[in-house]
């Protein structure tokens, strides 16, 4: 495998490269417009508050309206182990 | 296994155990699913969800005794159950697990469970939908949000620690991690998908989670030093996210 090659097509795949050109464009809104004050430390609260309690809650309940898939489910499973796992291999 | 090799150097014993529990548990939820689900779709976010449950339980139980040096109360335990996000995971678990056993609707052609909103009720789907595909841009934007408002840069840029634990935390941990998973892969054990392997990558290559910041402020733990570590690992771990998406997206085309 052309290893370079390969990096460029992983690049160019506009799903990869818009990925991370978002990460780091919103990041960096939100620090040049906090760092300029026009975002106050309450905003940062409050906008944290809306990710935890709505945001990710329902992103997380919606994934799950889909067909159930037993090969899905082992692999669920299988990844609750590992993350036990993980967690005791880092610490 | 990684945490006592990689902090030796580092004298204090209560120093070293902290700095382990802030390596071991990153920002998953903030930080990891919404980049899951941007990459991988809704099959990344059930994988990233079950390894979450696992993960906030011992970040709520077993992080809160290693730095109170307290026991569990009844609330604590409350506290892990009502979790909005837990009761959601658990709720679309629940929800996806049981659908064989639920009374069923005829939509279109196809026979599905009352429950499944995204075929019975659209109208309540799409909102939920629409909270949803807030999560990542806000987080994102949470993230340069808490970089905008904390960073000293003399303070932060001198702090030799800190960028080593922040490397540590954004390139090391996964790495480990993915290898140790790609290991097992290739001896047959405890198989994983692409994007269950991809999942844990990502997650683990969350920054610093918040939780145990504020039990080390709570309890007088180190808590300028976590605080400087969770700034830089903000910092490495939006370094680390290109490296790991290519990364990934190389064992996918290899593999």
């Amino acid at each position: 495998m052309d290893i370079w090659r390969e990096l460029l097509r992983v690049l160019a795949d506009t799903r990869v490269s818009g990925i991370i050109v978002s990460v780091v464009l919103i990041t960096g809104l939100g620090y040049v417009l906090t760092a300029g004050r026009v975002f106050s430390d309450r905003f940062e609260k409050e906008i944290s508050r809306l990710v935890l309690v709505a945001a990710v809650p329902a992103l997380s309940f919606n994934s799950f309206m889909q067909p159930l898939d037993i090969r899905a489910l082992r692999q669920g499973m299988t990844l609750i182990a590992w993350t036990l796992f993980s967690m005791r291999f880092c610490w | 296994m990684i945490s006592p090799l990689a902090y030796w150097r580092v004298s204090s014993a209560d120093q070293r155990r902290i700095l382990g529990i802030i390596t071991t548990f990153g920002s998953t939820t903030v930080f990891g699913i919404p980049i899951v689900g941007a990459v991988y779709g809704a099959r990344g976010v059930i994988y990233a969800s079950l390894f979450n449950i696992a993960y906030r339980i011992l970040l709520y139980t077993y992080v809160y005794i290693r730095m109170s040096k307290q026991q569990v109360t009844l609330r604590q335990m409350m506290k892990i159950l009502v979790n909005p996000i837990v009761v959601a995971t658990l709720l679309g678990l629940g929800c996806w697990l049981f659908q064989p056993l639920a009374p069923h609707v005829i939509v279109g052609q196809h026979l599905v469970a009352f429950y499944r909103i995204d075929q019975t009720a659209p109208w309540l789907y799409q909102p939920l939908q629409y909270l949803a595909s807030l999560a990542a841009p806000l987080s994102w934007l949470l993230v340069g949000c808490a970089l905008g408002s904390r960073l000293s840069p003399t303070e932060i840029l001198t702090d030799r620690l800190a960028w080593y634990y922040g490397a540590l935390k954004s390139f090391m941990v996964p790495a480990v991690c993915l290898g140790s998973v790609e290991a097992c892969q290739l001896v047959g054990i405890g198989q994983v998908s692409l994007t269950g392997i991809a999942a844990i990558a990502l997650l683990m290559c969350s920054p610093t989670s918040t939780i145990p910041v504020v039990y080390s402020v709570n309890y007088h733990q180190y808590p300028l030093m976590t605080a400087k570590c969770s700034i830089v690992s903000n910092i490495t771990s939006i370094m680390a996210l290109p490296v790991w998406l290519v990364v990934l997206n190389l064992i996918r085309v290899g593999g």
